[in-house]
């Protein structure tokens, strides 16, 4: 997976695996203000990496800071809302998109 | 109609051989022509699965990975060898995900997604292995 910081905006590329929790957990560790966080190039996501982001909002949170998501291809949105992320995070919905609904 | 099964494949019990899984899974759902939301459960399911086996179980024999088609359903089966027996579906605790942030403990929740996302998840357990399958419609 790339990670990248951009004017405030973090964008996450690949595939977000068990295998790239421990470099993701030094990136995320990094994040000191308020995220936006962009997943339009975010493939894939399980547990392991939802660890990483939830640890970095309780964090941030605790700071008076807190992240958010955006761009959340169709699948990885149904993932965060069964967990339970959709409460965790803000989620900002793309109506400018063509294939939303 | 039958069963089509792939060979047993060797995994190796370390987090690096998600990769090689992630592309056998891959190959096999191209092959199959499985849709892309399936694909997608597919590999969380095996990769919250196979790292559950990896973290948890006290085995130290390699885990056997298996993928098959029975009609219009895709399904994978992954057993550990030499292990104590833990049913995924019964003895894991349900997350908190309706739970505010500062209360949340991020455990059990791969399980809970399988459950909610898999078309159909089951486990058995026979003489020192256990087999997770996971069943997705095409």
């Amino acid at each position: 997976m790339e990670m990248e910081q951009r004017d405030g905006v973090v964008y996450l590329r690949g595939r977000f695996d068990a295998a790239q929790t421990a470099q993701a957990e030094t990136f995320f560790a990094e994040l000191e203000e308020s995220q936006v966080i962009d997943l339009s190039e975010l493939q894939y996501i399980a547990s392991a990496g939802l660890g990483v982001l939830f640890a970095t909002q309780k964090r941030l949170t605790e700071q008076g800071h807190a992240m958010s998501l955006r761009n959340l291809n169709p699948h990885l949105l149904e993932l965060f809302t069964l967990a339970g992320f959709d409460k965790v995070f803000e989620i900002e919905t793309n109506s400018e998109d063509p294939g939303a609904r | 109609m039958g069963i089509e099964l792939s060979d047993v494949h060797q995994i190796a019990r370390s987090f690096d051989s998600l990769e090689n899984l992630f592309a056998l899974l891959e190959e096999f759902c191209r092959e199959h022509r499985v849709g892309e939301r399936s694909a997608f459960v597919l590999q969380m399911a095996v990769e919250e699965l196979f790292t559950n086996f990896v973290k948890y179980n006290d085995g130290d024999q390699p885990v056997t990975f298996l993928l098959g088609r029975e009609s219009d359903r895709v399904f994978f089966e992954l057993t550990d060898h030499g292990v104590s027996s833990f049913d995924p579906l019964t003895d894991a605790p349900d997350p908190e995900v309706d739970r505010p942030t500062e209360e949340r403990t991020p455990g059990g929740l791969g399980l809970h997604l399988i459950k909610r996302m898999a078309t159909d998840f089951s486990y058995r357990y026979h003489d020192g292995a256990m087999t997770v399958r996971v069943e997705q419609t095409v």
